[in-house]
């Protein structure tokens, strides 16, 4: 226990973990600030163009030509159903183009896109863990002190872990934090009923829903930085954590096996994260559940730690 | 009692062009409880890679040690009874040197007093707050004395303690490891500065290519060197050299004394010889013989 409190000490301590920290605090403030000045409440400018869409929705239904590029399949004019789907179809077009307003459900788009820049940072934290150390030299010292280099490796790993998961969840808190006066001022709260942005029965569902991606995109953060220590230490660098990782994701999975080997995609690596952060299944990889990419992504993770440690335990330390 | 025992230590790096570098090559070795133990040898002898074996940083190729009677599988047994110091000291670059000692103490359940104690005991009172990597090398190694010292250990494995230290620092190390040595300790240091392992020393052991040439205590390592020699002043010294080589002597005129091939219980013999061809001794003592010279003779096939 005291080494994993001398990990933890020393991880909050890393001038690395500070300025992560505080580059994407000024990030989050920035957003927050620009998402707040570029929103506008625009109910008003609904009403106005009231109608000119009221307009259109006529012109649809009594099958006139209709000035866009595609109409979708629609019921036959002169239905009861064909007013209301040229209504709906009124509304796909012109939300996007009208509703400037910033809605408390785009959080969790937001935090979806989010992950994959936390899984980045925590990567980065995970593997300049190790690799400073190796490069300073310490982790010698460390260990003419705690000769059980298993016992070394998983205090820094669980170290690195938790720090990642805390940052993470401080971060993605901060975000919602700073987003959530746009919401207020400029734009909507509204989280129940069953529209575009508003699709959950009560208020807690949606913070729950929340809350859970947040959960998530943590735990996808705490696996980032397990495999980003892990081969870190394989490579006692960090820029080769970082270059390795770079490679296997962008070119061995993307490009290689992600074109050529269909049988190994539902196996791929940044596949399944998808599935877990997103928490629903994807046409890429149909079979595998939320919960089983999860799992997958993990066991990825604590196979490489295991394959570090082996490594750590078998080699000298000059 | 041995507190580190070294048997058929075998130590092989791969080259990166194929090939094996042999950097410890069938080192025995034993060091007593107690006293300043010297490990001496020339640029790659072999020194650091047994300290490293020791210290369970470096798997050996074959053989064995064992530190406070613990085999190396077992040094977490005994690791904190050990302070250690591995060449250049390394510590985290931008932490100060006492929060660097702070950390390494608090895995031991190490209260913040005694890393004050440690510092001041190496001079850096007033510099602990430094950031190390502003620290000069002679700072970066008092640092790692201190961070040895913070357990109050039996043993204490330094490697080259002195390096990049001052003449002042130098002296203070040297006291410092007399002093740990004659509160009960025992000192293992490898060091370049014969003059100062000869200073401090009990006993030395001289590696060289890997190998144990020369071990026990200082005195006898000395009378290990060069053939023993009687330095010897008189007025006349032609006449004397032509008088012992005459008796069977081989001496040589070094300056203004002569240097007789002889041990010293043959002194008597030597004053007696020139006196019968009355040339009378002024002076007649051992030559001595530094550590220094016994190590480069030692060592010489290694060097």
């Amino acid at each position: 226990m005291r080494l994993l409190g001398v990990e933890f000490r020393r991880a909050f301590a890393r001038r690395i973990t500070k300025l992560v920290f505080i580059l994407s605090i000024a990030g989050i403030i920035a957003a927050g600030l620009s998402v707040f000045f570029t929103s506008k409440n625009e109910t008003i400018q609904v009403t106005a163009r009231g109608p000119k869409i009221a307009g259109f929705v006529d012109a649809c239904t009594r099958g006139e030509p209709l000035p866009v590029d595609s109409v979708p399949p629609l019921p036959a004019v002169g239905t009861s159903a064909r007013a209301s789907a040229c209504q709906t179809f009124a509304d796909q077009l012109t939300t996007d183009t009208i509703d400037k307003r910033f809605h408390l459900t785009n959080l969790l788009d937001i935090l979806k896109h989010v992950s994959a820049f936390a899984a980045i940072i925590a990567w980065l934290i995970g593997a300049s863990f190790i690799g400073a150390e190796w490069r300073s030299g310490s982790f010698g010292t460390l260990l003419t002190w705690e000769p059980r280099r298993f016992r070394v490796m998983l205090a820094k790993a669980i170290a690195a872990i938790v720090v990642s998961f805390i940052i993470v969840m401080v971060l993605q808190a901060l975000l919602v934090g700073a987003l959530y006066p746009s919401a207020v001022y400029h734009g909507s709260t509204a989280v129940t009923g069953s529209g575009d942005f508003v699709h959950f029965p009560t208020a807690a569902a949606f913070w729950r829903s929340l809350s859970y991606l947040g959960l998530r995109s943590g735990a996808l953060a705490a696996g980032a930085a397990l495999m980003g220590f892990a081969i870190g230490a394989i490579g006692r660098n960090t820029a080769a954590s970082l270059g390795a990782g770079f490679f296997y994701i962008a070119i061995v999975e993307g490009a290689i096996i992600g074109n050529f080997v269909a049988k190994a995609r539902p196996w791929l690596l940044v596949r399944n994260a998808i599935v877990f952060i997103n928490n629903t299944r994807i046409d890429a990889v149909p079979h595998r559940t939320p919960l089983q990419a999860g799992l997958i992504t993990f066991g990825y993770a604590v196979a490489l730690f295991f394959i570090a440690t082996l490594v750590t335990r078998a080699r000298d330390v000059n | 009692m041995a507190i580190i025992e070294v048997e058929a230590l075998h130590k092989e790096f791969r080259r990166l062009r194929g090939g094996r570098n042999i950097a410890v090559d069938g080192l025995d070795l034993t060091v007593p409880d107690g006293g300043v133990f010297g490990f001496l040898g020339p640029n790659g002898a072999g020194k650091t890679t047994t300290i490293r074996c020791l210290l369970g940083l470096v798997k050996p190729t074959a053989g064995r040690t064992r530190v406070l009677n613990a085999e190396a599988k077992r040094l977490h047994t005994v690791i904190d009874r050990v302070g250690s110091l591995v060449e250049t000291p390394t510590f985290f670059p931008t932490f100060s040197g006492r929060r660097n000692l702070r950390l390494l103490a608090r895995l031991d359940g190490i209260g913040p007093a005694a890393v004050d104690n440690v510092l001041d005991r190496v001079g850096l009172g007033d510099r602990g707050d430094d950031i190390f990597k502003n620290y000069s090398l002679g700072m970066k190694q008092r640092l790692g004395i201190a961070a040895a010292l913070l357990r109050e250990p039996e043993l204490l494995i330094l490697d080259e303690p002195a390096n990049g230290l001052d003449p002042a620092g130098i002296k203070e190390v040297r006291q410092l490891l007399r002093s740990l040595a004659d509160e009960g300790r025992t000192v293992f240091i490898s060091s370049h500065l014969l003059g100062e392992v000869q200073l401090i020393c009990d006993r030395v052991a001289i590696l060289a290519r890997g190998k144990c040439i020369a071990q026990g205590e200082v005195a006898d390592v000395l009378s290990r060197g060069e053939a023993a020699q009687m330095v010897v002043k008189v007025e006349n010294l032609q006449g004397a050299l032509d008088i012992l080589k005459g008796a069977g002597f081989e001496a040589t005129l070094e300056g203004d004394e002569l240097l007789v091939t002889a041990p010293a219980s043959d002194g008597a013999r030597i004053s007696r010889t020139l006196a019968l061809k009355r040339i009378y001794v002024s002076e007649l003592r051992p030559h001595a013989v530094s550590l220094e010279d016994v190590f480069l003779q030692l060592t010489e096939g290694g060097l």
